[in-house]
């Protein structure tokens, strides 16, 4: 997993299987992780887990990561029972996958909940869950904080792992860039007070507005059974004095009811203890509510206390009605008053006049069911009514959140139609309970309301924080860059540089000390540097050479920065006018003009470029200099600065002018000598052919027709040899031509001929090859001819030596004419001795010669490379067991042509 | 060319006794013929070395032998040392060069033949093979 290098992001596509398989553990672990959450009160959590998802985000490749919180991710599909949470969530990590290699992996997430999080949250929640604004203003804003807490967290985590050092151990572990540590730190300075903040206040304002709540239900429901104990007491009590002094019997019923009951009862009725209440019920047209009430409520009574039931009467099933039943001692007989309640009896009594009360109130009976006992309490009922025993168990001792809506665990949006319910024993109602209901939907809105403000200031908060703190990363790490490039300057003197994108977050620790131990080695290389510069100061002024610096743009050399004052010294010129633009390229001579500017064109850095070229004296005449100049390596796309020496080189041109004759007399000695063996010939000839001439004419002997063939032998022979001695005519040439397009080919035929005579006497095949024709270069011809012919008869000396040698093989010089498409290439090959391997690297170099004493002087070939080189070319040799072969290679003269052009 | 022998036709110096010339430059060879014969000598030629050689071997009564020194198969010298070798005991061949090459210079048992530079001192030359032959 951990084997790339050099790049901060992952870039391959390519992923080994344990990569895949490491991306998958860390995805399991995060969904471990993302079980623990993070309550930010009213059902709203943070999930932590993917943050070790993103810890990595600069070690795995894109679709690791990807996978990884998708699988970290699959917890929100179970927890929220839709798949949408968990998509924005791996849209999430594919952006930044993507996106975070550019910027930052904060940046990148911040970017993406802008770009794409928070409109598919909307459309996702809003559109297709239909959550209502609130709950989904406030999910959107969760979800955004969520999401940039995790990455930041990631990136923290990246960088504790980092401080440990793991490199090695585990292969590559990127570094952070001080723009990213920048970003993290600013938001992780946001986000995590805030989010801590919210964890601990939230749930206890959940609690606290819970509390408040309760003590509500709590009041309303004590109030609820004070009023109904003391009631049934108070009726019982009425009532059994009512029954006392009524002359009813047992099963007769009294509709006549004494004013005091009138506006409670509707009907007063005395039972037997074998009569049944249900029997009542029924003679009344009704049925009492729950079976084992009505079986079992008119057995003897355990106690004296009234009972409360539920029945109902005539045909409207939903028209419940409560009755008093009241055991009553009569003559020694027990018997049971049974008193129907009007329907607002219970009602009036727990209703507070003048006091709101948003909830309900209920009275429940395990066996005959839950009764509201307040107007609006429809919608509640059922939920009461489908309150679970274990529920109502708890409910007695705490408040109990009921709802119909079930989207898992997750009760963001459900809390609002909630209901919260409390339940106690009625104290004169053994059977019964009283249940306080009231809705969350006021608080929860409420506590929502200040959630998403919350939520919406931390927000704007994180984005503003994210913009200013992309701007100041962006400033920090460019002066961290120059402050640690410096430093490393001063303390690695003349070391070569890392670049400065390896200017890492360990340097921001670093640098303290780095500055401080550059600060201790500032003063010393300050020293050695004022020294430095004082040694080169006098070299630059002293010195034959002149030093200059010059400023390079796109390859191209621009403005002159620096030149020497020993430029007035060797050219005449002051600093001031060197520095005038143009006045470099408007020195130089025109005929070297062209070669000139080719040389320096297409300036990289680390590279080293010379030419040697002639360079107007402020006087007017022309100094032969050379001129040498380095671009300084820098940063790709920064600005770059060569710099170059000029130096004097009109004495080393003179003796080289020297040598060049030096040479071209040694050949020409040669050439005289094999010249005249072939000039001996016709000469020979034409003497015989005279003489016998002569002795035929003392002889009388003047036929015509055997003077005629002798004659236009003689002619013929002295045509040969005035061909002979025409072909000698360059070497009376001077060098002072100007360099013209001359045709390779008869360039290389007119060398043939002349050095052929002494090809011939060696028995020396020459063989010419043309494979492009009609090739020009520009070049000086008489030079040209002379670096051919000198090839030649160096390949035919090697012939030579190697007949010497005792190999008798036939010699053949092979001489081939091609072009590269910039070049020409001129290919001497014979077949000779060849060069020895230890000798080659030599050839070139001045009075290197392998020939005896006054055959040579030894600057032939080093000649031949110097007029080559001049000429803008190449002259190259290589060697082999079949013999040695000379490549000359010169720019082609349309080519040169076209490039000036 | 069907025969690189030529009978002389002229009267001879000495009936018995012919020279040779050998020069691979063959146009040159009938200038030669005709230059030797007016010299009253009987006179073969040749442009061949190796054609040369057979010829010495095969005809007794060629006494001097003048040859070219760079020649294009068998180097003058060389033909000169294998003709000495391979002669019989009791047959007296007298050498003579004839080059156009003013560097050549012989050396240990060959440093006796005379040397004639191109173009040929013509006088010296007669002189010198009559020299060889009156002996």
């Amino acid at each position: 997993m951990l084997n790339r290098r050099w790049t901060e992001f992952p870039a391959t596509w390519a992923i080994p299987l344990k990569e895949l398989l490491i991306a998958l553990l860390l995805g399991v672990a995060g969904l471990f992780l993302n079980t623990f959450e993070l309550k930010l009160g009213w059902g709203m959590n943070f999930v932590l887990g993917n943050a070790l998802v993103y810890v990595f985000v600069r070690v795995l490749a894109p679709q690791s990561l990807v996978l990884a919180v998708s699988v970290s991710s699959i917890g929100s599909i179970i927890l929220w029972n839709h798949p949408w949470g968990w998509i924005v969530s791996v849209c999430e990590a594919v952006f930044i996958a993507v996106v975070a290699p550019r910027t930052s992996p904060v940046r990148s997430v911040v970017l993406y909940w802008i770009v794409a999080g928070a409109p598919l949250l909307f459309l996702f929640y809003g559109g297709i869950l239909k959550m209502d604004q609130l709950s989904l203003a406030l999910v959107v804003a969760k979800q955004i904080a969520n999401g940039i807490l995790n990455v930041v967290l990631g990136e923290i985590m990246y960088v504790a792992i980092l401080s440990r050092n793991p490199f090695g151990k585990f292969g590559h572990w990127p570094k952070i860039r001080v723009e990213c540590f920048t970003v993290m730190l600013f938001m992780g300075t946001v986000l995590i007070p805030t989010t801590v903040y919210m964890a601990l206040d939230a749930p206890s304002r959940e609690r606290a507005t819970m509390d408040a709540v309760n003590r509500n239900l709590e009041s309303r429901m004590s109030v609820a059974d004070a009023k109904l104990s003391a009631w049934v007491d108070s009726r019982t009590m009425l009532l059994r004095g009512y029954a006392d002094n009524s002359q009813l019997r047992s099963g007769q019923s009294d509709v006549r009811l004494p004013k005091a009951f009138l506006a409670e009862f509707q009907k007063i009725a005395f039972l037997a203890p074998n009569q049944s209440l249900a029997a009542f019920a029924s003679a009344e047209g009704g049925s009492v509510i729950g079976a084992t009430a009505a079986k079992a409520d008119l057995s003897p009574p355990t106690d004296k206390r009234a009972r409360l039931v539920a029945l109902t009467l005539g045909q409207a099933r939903s028209n419940v009605h409560f009755a008093l039943v009241v055991p009553h001692v009569r003559n020694g007989k027990v018997d049971y008053i049974v008193a129907i309640l009007r329907p607002a009896t219970l009602h009036d009594l727990v209703e507070i006049p003048g006091q709101h009360f948003m909830g309900n109130i209920f009275v429940i009976s395990p066996a005959q069911g839950t009764f509201a006992l307040t107007r609006f309490a429809s919608n509640a009922r059922s939920l009461v009514n489908s309150m679970s025993r274990s529920q109502q168990a708890t409910a007695f001792t705490k408040p109990v959140l009921l709802s119909e809506v079930d989207y898992g665990r997750a009760i963001m949006s459900d809390l609002r139609d909630s209901q919260i319910v409390r339940v106690r024993p009625i104290a004169a109602l053994p059977e019964w309970q009283v249940a306080s209901v009231l809705p969350l939907q006021p608080a929860v809105l409420k506590a929502r309301a200040g959630q998403l403000l919350h939520f919406l200031a931390l927000i704007a908060f994180v984005f503003l924080i994210g913009l200013l703190a992309s701007h100041m990363s962006l400033k920090a790490s460019k002066i961290l860059r120059r402050v640690s490039q410096s430093a490393a300057d001063l303390t690695q003197f003349g070391r070569s540089q890392p670049s400065s994108d390896q200017i890492f977050i360990e340097e921001v620790s670093e640098i303290s000390g780095t500055i401080a131990i550059a600060a201790a080695s500032f003063g010393r290389e300050r020293g050695a540097l004022a020294s430095y510069q004082r040694r080169l100061n006098s070299i630059a002024q002293h010195a034959p050479i002149i030093v200059y610096a010059v400023d390079v743009a796109n390859g191209e050399g621009t403005d002159m920065t620096y030149i020497s004052p020993s430029l007035e010294k060797m050219m005449g010129y002051s600093t001031a006018e060197g520095l005038t633009a143009n006045w470099w390229s408007s020195s130089i001579h025109p005929d070297d003009y062209e070669h000139c500017m080719a040389q320096f064109s297409h300036l990289e850095p680390g590279k080293v470029y010379a030419a040697e070229y002639r360079l107007r004296h402020k006087n007017g005449h022309y100094v032969w200099v050379y001129d040498t100049l380095s671009v300084e390596p820098t940063a790709q796309g920064a600005e770059q600065e060569a710099v170059g020496i000029i130096m004097d080189i009109s004495e080393r041109k003179a003796s080289e002018d020297q040598l060049l004759q030096s040479d071209k007399m040694a050949s020409l000695g040669r050439m005289i000598s094999g010249t005249a063996h072939e000039l001996n010939q016709p000469l020979n000839f034409i003497k015989l052919a005279a003489s016998n001439l002569r002795e035929n004419a003392v002889r009388g002997r003047l036929e015509a027709e055997r003077f005629i063939p002798k004659l236009e032998n003689v002619v013929a022979q002295v045509e040969r040899a005035s061909a002979i001695l025409l072909q000698m005519r360059i070497f009376g040439r001077t060098s002072k031509e100007a360099p013209s397009a001359i045709n390779i080919q008869s360039t290389v035929e007119s060398v043939i001929l002349m050095a052929e005579p002494q090809m011939e006497l060696d028995g020396t095949q020459v063989v010419t090859e043309v494979k492009a024709s009609d090739i020009h270069v520009w070049a000086f011809p008489v030079m040209l001819e002379q670096v051919l012919l000198n090839l030649f008869i160096n390949a035919n000396d090697a012939i030579r030596s190697r007949h010497e040698a005792g190999d008798s093989a036939e010699g053949e010089i092979k001489i081939t004419i091609d072009s590269n498409g910039r070049s020409a290439v001129i290919t001497v090959a014979d077949n000779g001795a060849g060069i020895a391997p230890d000798v080659l690297p030599k050839i070139f170099e001045p009075f290197f010669t392998t020939k005896p004493p006054k055959e040579g002087t030894g600057l032939g070939l080093s000649i031949s490379y110097g007029i080559i080189r001049d000429m803008g070319g190449m002259l190259r040799a290589k060697s082999s067991r079949r013999g040695a072969r000379f490549i000359i290679e010169l720019p082609l003269a349309d080519a040169i042509a076209t490039e000036a052009a | 060319m069907n025969s690189l022998l030529k009978g002389g036709s002229a009267q001879h110096f000495h009936s018995s006794s012919s020279i040779l010339l050998i020069d691979d430059e063959y146009e040159i060879l009938p200038e030669y013929q005709e230059f030797f014969e007016l010299a009253g000598f009987r006179t073969f030629t040749c442009a061949d070395p190796f054609q040369g050689m057979a010829m010495v071997l095969e005809t007794p009564d060629i006494a001097v032998v003048i040859t070219d020194l760079r020649m294009a198969h068998l180097d003058g010298i060389g033909m000169i040392k294998d003709l000495r070798a391979s002669l019989p005991a009791g047959r007296d061949v007298h050498f003579m060069i004839l080059t156009g090459d003013a560097s050549s210079e012989l050396c240990g048992d060959l440093a006796d033949i005379p040397i004639f530079l191109k173009p040929a001192d013509t006088d010296a030359l007669v002189a010198a093979i009559r020299a060889v032959l009156v002996c």
